[in-house]
């Protein structure tokens, strides 16, 4: 990766994250959806376009009923044996009543789990519970919009299986804060989501330009 | 026809979404106490704002850079302007110029030299250039040729110029794009959300504006001084006032309201409480009358002040100049007003008047009443996050039920018509920007963006009634998750029925115009002069005053030309 990195707000980290998204494929929902997420992420200092960038890559040859999670079974798991972070949130996130029946969450192998962190967090305040997101040594508190953890964060490019589950508030950790400031990006990174991006912009036309705006004729008052 | 309590009176009741979102009548708003420049202003002068300018390095030809400062209580913004030497042939209102007569950022707090030196090596490049966390907006301004070479002769030559020129064309400048919250690097708008009431919506956007104003009145000053020597003259100040900015607008603005759902609802249900309070009062005094009829004959001078030459709006100039008169006929026939009179005002507009015309009504009586409705300003900001997160925990059957009553609408629409679905929404490689295509001539269907939810909601709600009832909706976005925006989208519809515009926007008969206008009168734009179905130019801050005057001498009726208002002509009414 490279080290040449610019800074972007965190409104154009979504809106590029989501339009990536859709112009990597996914339905308009889900794009949104992962726009939310990456610039949550970005606000808590997570490399979440890096890991966007690399797992739209890497999903490059892989389709929705691929990686997507398959909530019948326990724990949940793709086809194909890899879960989508984001579609796994997105599904944990929609299913959350089921933490407020006590009931934990196990998840398979999947990719890029510090992706999940915003959906549990979504999970937390819908339910108003405190949840926590467990990978390998990495356990990260989650009560509404306030995220604590024991230890600096890792960010695998993947893990062999999650927890999510109840808990109660932990004392004396350290909290992530969100911080509305703009974020440092790799350069290779923004490229990549912009270069999906460009996926859903058409082509102009003469005939879809003509009356979109005022042009230099219209001086003449 | 359903009706909306509010939750401040049993009494009262909103206009129903379906009368108020159907787009013809979004069309026809005006300005009101409640949009942006006014709520701005009166804000600005309670709070005693002070302005300065610190800097002003522009050179005879026109070029350099200016500092104009608004210091607030808490904070102070600083426009920083730069002012450019652009070639006649250059200059182009579209958003896809490169060049223009006059860029600005609003720096958040007062500017060093070293961030004025970094600024000037990107505000000028707009798109093309990087903004940063102390920056909240980024816009450009083109001159309006024949009125500012004639503004710097007439100066230039120790004359005033004529106030009929002036109203013709109504700003030296207009801005052609005024980009915030975080567009281009600019500070996100997380960042101002612990501002108190300017974390409201387009607040800064609006302050810009306001100084880009002044910064274009000094200018052509500063011009017709090189240009005359001690021969030129200041604007008169009662002059001063005519001048405001003009604004060109054109698709890129439309999709907006469509993607800030939550917000158009907070913004028209803040409208619509105003008005519900407004025909609840019982007894109106004669002091909230008079001044009605004041602001009635004000905007009867506005509308024969205001020219398009698009044949749509001619029309519906005409229809308002003619209500405006049926009105002023129809009020004229009361020395007091009888009980319950703005209740029944209105009911005689719904069946007297055309749309313009009671939308202007609407605008008109809340003007007397500042202390019953201003309040409302402060509610018109929206938590979009806070309505994202899908429930998917409703059931199918729940679901539908809020569809067929949100959606009964589109339930009406013709589906296999092509004429409902003649038109797409795009964004266009060129430039990123919206455009509007035509779906049986134009190539680029598939790069449509999803605003067709009139013809989409009703499609999934079809699909939908196969699934048993119970079925909770996270199993059916798993499955579907072509469904996921148009879920998340009814849910919101569900609890902000103002949300969602009532009219297919994909029909051969929408006109993106009317997107503009409501969304421009909201700001507080006057004189919307469509030229086209899909781009207008308008007039914002006319008539307001200046930073300079703003502390001792505001007056909350600037938006209407009250100055043109003869004594003789408020007996008429």
């Amino acid at each position: 990766m490279s080290s040449e990195v610019t800074r972007y707000s965190l409104a154009e980290i979504d809106a590029t994250a989501r339009k990536a998204s859709r112009g990597w494929g996914f339905d308009w929902g889900i794009a949104e959806d992962i726009g939310k997420a990456t610039r949550h992420l970005s606000s808590l200092g997570f490399p979440a376009v890096d890991m966007l960038a690399q797992l739209l890559q890497r999903n490059e040859t892989r389709t929705y009923d691929d990686f997507r999670p398959h909530t019948e079974l326990t724990p949940w798991q793709a086809s194909d044996g890899l879960l989508c972070p984001m579609m796994t949130g997105i599904a944990l996130s929609d299913q959350s009543f089921m933490f407020a029946n006590g009931q934990n969450l196990e998840l398979g192998p999947i990719a890029y789990p510090a992706l999940l962190v915003y959906f549990v967090v979504q999970a937390s305040k819908q339910t108003l519970q405190c949840l926590t997101l467990q990978y390998g040594e990495n356990i990260i508190y989650c009560h509404g919009d306030v995220i604590a953890t024991e230890q600096a964060l890792e960010f695998p490019v993947q893990a062999p299986s999650v927890v999510i589950s109840l808990t109660e508030w932990p004392t004396g950790i350290a909290h992530l804060n969100p911080s509305p400031d703009s974020q440092p990006v790799a350069n290779t990174s923004w490229q990549v989501l912009e270069q999906y991006a460009f996926n859903m912009y058409a082509p102009s036309t003469e005939q879809s330009r003509a009356g979109a705006g005022s042009d230099t004729s219209d001086q003449i008052e | 026809m359903s009706s909306i309590s509010t939750a401040t009176s049993s009494s009262m009741t909103l206009r129903p979404p379906a009368t108020v979102m159907q787009l013809e009548r979004m069309g026809c708003a005006h300005q009101s106490r409640l949009s942006f420049m006014r709520v701005l202003l009166r804000r600005m002068q309670q709070e005693q704002w002070r302005f300065e300018r610190p800097v002003w390095d522009i050179d005879a030809n026109g070029i350099g850079r200016a500092v104009f400062t608004a210091i607030g209580p808490d904070r102070s913004y600083s426009l920083v302007a730069f002012a450019h030497d652009l070639p006649d042939h250059m200059r182009s209102d579209r958003v896809i110029a490169t060049a223009w007569d006059a860029t600005f950022t609003l720096f958040d707090g007062i500017p060093s030299e070293a961030d004025l030196d970094r600024l000037q090596n990107n505000v000028p490049k707009q798109e093309a250039g990087r903004i940063s966390d102390s920056e909240l907006s980024l816009s450009r301004a083109n001159r309006s040729v024949r009125l500012w070479n004639y503004v710097v002769d007439k100066l230039a030559a120790g004359q005033q110029p004529e106030p009929e020129w002036i109203d013709s064309v109504g700003y030296l400048m207009r801005t052609t794009a005024v980009y915030g919250s975080g567009k281009f690097g600019a500070a996100d708008r997380a960042k101002i959300l612990d501002r108190n009431w300017m974390a409201g919506p387009f607040r800064l956007e609006m302050l810009a504006v306001f100084l880009i104003r002044e910064f274009t009145l000094q200018l052509v000053e500063h011009m017709a001084k090189a240009k005359g020597g001690d021969n030129a003259v200041a604007i008169d100040p009662t002059l001063r006032r005519r001048f405001g900015v003009g604004n060109s607008t054109g698709l890129g603005m439309a999709p907006f309201l469509i993607n800030h759902p939550m917000l158009l609802n907070h913004w028209i249900t803040a409208r619509e409480t105003a008005l519900a309070r407004i025909r609840d009062i019982h007894h109106i005094d004669a002091k909230d009358f008079a001044a009605f009829k004041q602001f009635l004959a004000a905007s009867v001078v506005n509308a024969k002040l205001w020219h398009s030459e698009h044949a749509v709006q001619q029309k519906k100039l005409a229809s308002l100049r003619q209500d405006l008169q049926l009105l002023s006929d129809y009020v004229g026939q009361f020395d007091t007003a009888p009980e319950s009179f703005w209740d029944q005002l209105y009911q005689w507009s719904e069946q007297s008047l055309s749309l313009e015309g009671q939308e202007q009504l609407v605008s008109l009586m809340m003007e007397p009443y500042g202390a019953l409705i201003d309040d409302l300003a402060d509610t018109m900001a929206a938590d979009e996050q806070s309505a994202f997160a899908i429930n998917g925990s409703m059931t199918v059957e729940e679901l539908l039920t809020s569809i067929d009553q949100q959606y009964a609408w589109a339930f009406e629409l013709n589906n296999q018509a092509p004429k409902e679905r003649s038109k797409f929404w795009y964004i266009s490689q060129e430039k990123l920007e919206p455009r509007l295509g035509n779906r049986f001539e134009e190539p680029g269907e598939e790069y449509e963006l999803p605003f067709g939810f009139g013809l989409d909601m009703v499609a999934m709600a079809d699909a939908l009634r196969q699934w048993p009832a119970d079925t909770k909706l996270a199993e059916v976005l798993l499955k579907h998750p072509e469904y996921r925006h148009l879920v998340r989208r009814a849910q919101l519809v569900d609890n902000h029925p103002y949300a969602e515009i009532h009219d297919n926007l994909l029909a051969d008969h929408m006109l993106p115009i009317d997107i503009l206008r409501c969304k421009l009168a909201f700001f507080g734009a006057t004189r919307f002069d469509p030229r086209s179905d899909r781009w207008v130019r308008i007039c914002m801050y006319q008539g307001a005053p200046s930073p300079f005057q703003l502390a001792e001498s505001y007056d909350d009726a600037w938006s209407y030309p009250m100055t043109h208002v003869k004594p003789e002509t408020l007996h008429v009414v």
